[in-house]
């Protein structure tokens, strides 16, 4: 049961790199 | 509203008002360098250069992902002493480990700085894990808050910079001087007035009278007995003996509510009276809520080099902070009619101050648990000294809607301004529009990727909680933990997310949410909704600090006087409006038509 859970928080934090990497996309500026 | 609660009001708004510029003032001394007294600074270059860390400006990429890391170590850390703290000390009452998915909940809560528990504090945590994983993220997700407004500001104020400032220091900083020393004299203040502050096992006491309770049923082997119809049966039983819970309440209870944080040492929060004894007690409890919050207004004008900005956003604050509490103390006055109709007096009179006590502490009454509820609600506190679910339907709406405006209403402490700042250029954007102009916000052009950010950062929480109570009411995961039937179970679903999505922390409590689809769900909300607009925020603060500051001209907005707080306000009422109207007349508007027709 432990890895489903912190399967999901790694899922979580990957989630948001890629968030990162997309603003990063959308900034005229890069 | 009575005399005695607007007379509170206004007391508690002198005070923290009286706050804001000293403790604003010292907070912008941190934003652009060390402390200035040398063996602070010497410790504080040194204990960073053994941690590893390079003083070096970074770029918002570098920050954000220092800030996603720091988490996320957080979050395994706050897990492993959860699902570890059998086998490690501080543990007098021999507690077991926290299942995995409560503390999957509890580790995504407390580093969210949400600090929405499934669990009972003095039932399921050792001192060890209360201290070491749940207090210490108390101080390090406030800090991390705090951090991103630092760096927001920054994009506010430099021009042609490729940089926001440096994580770690920052984080360090704040904690050192700021969190940790105002903790330390609250937690006196509040050992003075009686708060626990020990690590004794409980203790068991004889009580001056028997309490009756009914109990259920068991047979021989300990299992319990059924009628014929299944029910299970119950006996009265008497006893003499309580149980009373001890611990190191008083440290955690300082930081829960300075940091905005909210998770209580015992289950039910600072309604305890271990946690929360006395009205000075309270009224400090109360203050330190939105202590920071407050001060930070000041901090930003500071930091942009024009105060009157600051104190804008303040009015702007203030003044739905002052509506909801008058709302929330109004709606609690009146009572509730059905208890009014079973012989209940609700009318104020010299021995009582009347209304709905229902959930609420005879110290406290309901001016001072109103008060309470709506200063939790509208920082992203989540501490309680009443519960939010007995209150009447409207004035249970008013913490929620609190929540509801993206907890900007002085918000948690960091992301509370920069919850706000987002507003802010929502508003200017929709001026622009009106007049036709390239909308300005402190002499920065504010155009179309600025508002990309904007945009996901005021819709990700909607989002987050229309979905996720969408999602709750139709499946029966979902519906098997709503205790209460109709327009106040909705009420309790929609609670919980917007709790959880807005990073706040309260709960409507007859919703069993210890179960693992809540503390799934509520553990995605409360991490999107913290991160997901953490990310944006510093990409913004990162393009802004980059652009050039155009001096002011005599087409520019002012947005430091009514005109502009009134559009501030409008713009963050009006966002609530439209993303919440329908699901609140589903839930509290249609509890409280019911409550009055008497049906």
């Amino acid at each position: 049961m432990d890895l489903i859970w912190l399967a999901l928080i790694g899922v979580l934090y990957l989630l948001m790199d890629y968030l990162v990497d997309g603003c990063e996309r959308l900034s005229p500026r890069r | 509203m009575t005399t005695q609660s607007l007379l509170l009001l206004s007391v508690y708004l002198l005070v923290l008002l009286a706050t804001v510029k000293p403790l604003g003032l010292f907070l912008a001394r941190l934003i652009e360098g060390p402390l200035g007294w040398k063996p602070l600074d010497w410790l504080e270059s040194r204990l960073l250069r053994l941690c590893g860390v390079r003083q070096e400006e970074m770029h918002w990429r570098q920050y954000a992902l220092a800030v996603l890391l720091f988490s996320l170590v957080g979050v395994i850390t706050v897990y492993a002493l959860q699902r570890l703290q059998v086998y490690l000390p501080l543990n007098p009452q021999n507690f077991g480990n926290v299942t995995p998915d409560s503390s999957f909940n509890t580790a995504v809560s407390f580093v969210t700085n949400t600090n929405w528990q499934g669990y009972g504090g003095e039932s399921t945590m050792s001192y060890l894990t209360q201290m070491l994983a749940l207090a210490v993220q108390n101080f390090l997700s406030a800090a991390a808050g705090i951090a991103v407004v630092f760096a927001l500001i920054r994009g506010f104020a430099r021009h042609s910079a490729q940089s926001i400032g440096n994580f770690w220091t920052d984080l360090y900083r704040i904690t050192a001087y700021v969190l940790l020393p105002l903790s330390f004299v609250l937690a006196l203040a509040l050992v003075s007035e009686g708060v626990v502050q020990n690590f004794s096992p409980y203790q068991e006491v004889t009580t001056l009278e028997p309490t009756s309770y009914e109990a259920p049923k068991l047979d021989a082997t300990g299992q319990p007995l059924k009628d014929t119809s299944g029910q299970a049966l119950t006996e009265t039983l008497s006893t003499t003996q309580q149980t009373l819970p001890m611990g190191p309440a008083a440290s955690q209870i300082a930081i829960k509510q300075l940091g905005t944080n909210g998770g209580g040492f015992f289950n039910v929060n600072s309604a305890h009276p271990f946690e929360n004894p006395t009205p000075l007690a309270n009224f400090l409890e109360t203050l330190a809520i939105l202590l920071i919050p407050a001060a930070l207004c000041y901090t930003f004008g500071k930091g942009v080099g024009d105060t009157r900005q600051g104190w804008a956003v303040l009015a702007a604050m203030t003044v739905l902070f002052v509506g909801g509490a008058v709302a929330a103390a109004s709606f609690e006055q009146q009572g509730n009619p059905r208890l009014a109709a079973l012989g209940v007096d609700i009318q104020i009179s010299e021995m009582q101050g009347g209304g709905n006590m229902e959930g609420k502490e005879t110290r406290y009454g309901v001016g001072a648990s109103a008060l309470w509820a709506v200063a939790t609600t509208a920082a992203s506190n989540g501490s309680v000294n009443s519960m939010h679910d007995s209150y009447t339907p409207l004035g249970g709406l008013v913490p929620m809607l609190m929540m509801q405006l993206g907890e900007v209403v002085f918000g948690g402490v960091g992301s509370g301004l920069y919850g706000m700042l987002m507003f802010a250029l929502m508003a200017v954007f929709i001026a622009g529009l009106m007049i036709g102009r390239t909308p300005e916000y402190l002499g920065k052009k504010i155009e179309s990727f600025d508002m990309k950010m904007v945009s996901i950062a005021i819709l990700i929480t909607p989002a987050l909680v229309l979905l996720g109570t969408a999602l709750a009411v139709v499946i029966t995961p979902g519906t098997s933990s709503i205790q209460d039937p109709g327009a106040h179970g909705f009420s309790e679903v929609l609670y919980a997310l917007s709790s959880a999505a807005n990073n706040n922390g309260s709960a409507f409590a007859g919703l069993s949410a210890n179960t693992p689809f809540y503390n799934g769900l509520l553990g995605i909300a409360m991490w999107l909704g913290r991160f997901a607009i953490i990310v944006p925020v510093l990409a913004l603060a990162g393009g802004l600090a980059s652009k050039k500051r155009a001096p002011q001209g005599a087409g520019t907005m002012p947005t430091h006087g009514p005109l502009f707080v009134g559009l501030l306000i409008g713009t963050v009422l009006l966002v609530a409006a439209l993303n919440f109207f329908p699901a609140l007349a589903l839930g509290p508007v249609v509890e409280h038509l019911l409550l009055w027709s008497a049906k």
